[in-house]
């Protein structure tokens, strides 16, 4: 239900500006850098937050349920876009999640390397060219900061496959970012 | 318990556990294994990397123009607005800007009861932001550069120093304001669209008053207005707004526009 128009008028439009940056950068992101994808995507999520404006009781959790709305939009978007259901063949469950992260072993220096090649750009690349389902994921909590269980809330998703996007999220990372001679071999069966 | 399993439970920033048989195993496995204490700093790491290598900029004022406008529409009940179609979406934001500015121009005929006038009045003051600190002066011009659709050019005054940044409105448009400190005073340099304000008279002739106390000198460049501001003596306002005149005269000469500009405005200037 929208907020009444002669009571607390500014109260709305205060919250959206309050997160609006943090909103356009995530929404930047989203849309894999494409601003007018990006603007659209906001204006989509600002309209539909004020529709549903009389639904938020607590205001501390302005910010978690802007950003609900945001990334639920940003999906549904690319599921339309996509024009079917959203595919389950990607998530990595229990046992296979498990054997997943038992491979991963250590890169030789991938985090320094990383740093010391000014690699904003190329991470912006890298996260662009993840799914979309990882790469709200990572916007959400790496970038943005939210905890996995604020993710999982958001994304109505279990908490273990949020930790499982985000895992595989940094694979494909890492992959991307880490040269081919320094990757190889990497990944591994440990114990 | 394997690898997998102790990563599994040991999952960086998880829900908060409790100290059960399996949870308190995977530590001990922890301890001894150099594998998953390297895996675990990774995952920590590479959020941490992330986070940092995130671009933290503004939304620029386009875009809180267009979002402000369409939930000022949205809550009066206008037509619906745009969504999705980037070049609709252009169009409309244009749109809205013409009506904004229109808007703003009749808002003392608004009844301050009314939420179109507040939700006009929100949505500007919300797009000027809060501006930025900064003693680079090239820093203050990026900053204005992003924000505005004209050129700012931030003059240099003997014994100043630039403070800041930040954006202005005067009658629904935009314009910039650059925050010196001089000889213990506070100035402020204004650029603005001439439409938007001061009588017309000649190009770079100086116009002085005071209000509340602190001095204003003001004139007309090409399509904008430019003032000075501060509690200085008006002499001193002067000679600062014919450095600033010179200075972006100087500019726009070597920018290959401006030579017979610049004898012109030297000597109205100096006449003023």
């Amino acid at each position: 239900m929208p907020p009444s128009p002669t009571s607390s008028a500014p109260a709305f439009e205060e919250l959206l500006a309050e997160h609006l940056d943090a909103l356009y950068r995530t929404a930047l992101r989203l849309c894999r850098g494409h601003a007018a994808d990006a603007e659209d995507l906001l204006q989509d999520t600002a309209l539909r937050a004020f529709e549903a404006a009389g639904t938020l009781r607590d205001p501390g959790a302005a910010r978690s349920w802007i950003f609900t709305i945001l990334s639920r939009t940003h999906l549904n978007r690319v599921r339309s876009q996509r024009r079917r259901a959203e595919t389950t063949e990607t998530e990595l469950e229990g046992a296979a999640f498990e054997e997943a992260l038992a491979a991963w072993i250590p890169a030789v220096t991938p985090l320094d390397l990383l740093e010391r090649r000014q690699l904003s750009e190329r991470i912006a690349r890298a996260v662009d060219g993840l799914p979309a389902e990882l790469r709200t994921v990572v916007v959400l909590t790496d970038i943005e900061g939210f905890r996995q269980r604020e993710v999982a809330v958001m994304l109505e998703l279990p908490e273990g496959t949020i930790a499982s996007r985000l895992f595989r999220a940094r694979l494909q990372l890492r992959a991307a970012l880490v040269p081919p001679v320094e990757h190889a071999g990497q990944h591994r069966r440990t114990r | 318990m394997g690898c997998g399993q102790v990563r599994r439970l040991l999952w960086p920033d998880a829900s908060p556990r409790g100290a059960t048989p399996e949870v308190v195993d995977a530590q001990a496995h922890l301890a001894g294994c150099p594998d998953c204490r390297a895996f675990l700093a990774e995952m920590v790491a590479s959020a941490g990397l992330l986070h940092r290598a995130a671009p933290r900029g503004s939304a620029p004022p386009r875009v809180r123009e267009r979002l402000f406008r369409a939930t000022a529409r949205a809550r009066v009940g206008a037509l619906a607005p745009p969504r999705g179609g980037s070049r609709r979406a252009l169009a409309g934001a244009a749109a809205a800007l013409v009506l904004a500015a229109g808007l703003w121009r009749t808002a003392t005929r608004i009844s301050r009861n009314d939420p179109v006038a507040a939700f006009a009045e929100d949505h500007l003051r919300a797009a000027a932001g809060p501006g930025v600190r900064t003693t680079e002066a090239p820093m203050a011009v990026a900053w204005l550069r992003e924000r505005l659709p004209f050129a700012i050019q931030v003059p240099e005054f003997p014994d100043g120093r630039v403070e800041g940044a930040r954006l202005y409105l005067l009658a629904g448009r935009h314009g910039g304001v650059v925050q010196y400190r001089l000889g213990g005073h506070d100035l402020s340099y204004y650029v603005v669209p001439t439409d938007a304000a001061l009588p017309a008279g000649a190009p770079f002739e100086l116009r002085s008053a005071v209000q509340a106390g602190y001095r204003v000198v003001a004139w007309r460049e090409g399509a904008m207005v430019h003032a000075l501001v501060a509690d200085l003596p008006e002499v001193t306002l002067r000679e600062l707004a014919r450095i600033c005149i010179a200075q972006s005269v100087r500019a726009a000469a070597v920018r290959g526009s401006g030579e017979a500009t610049l004898h012109a405005a030297v000597g109205l200037a100096g006449s003023g």
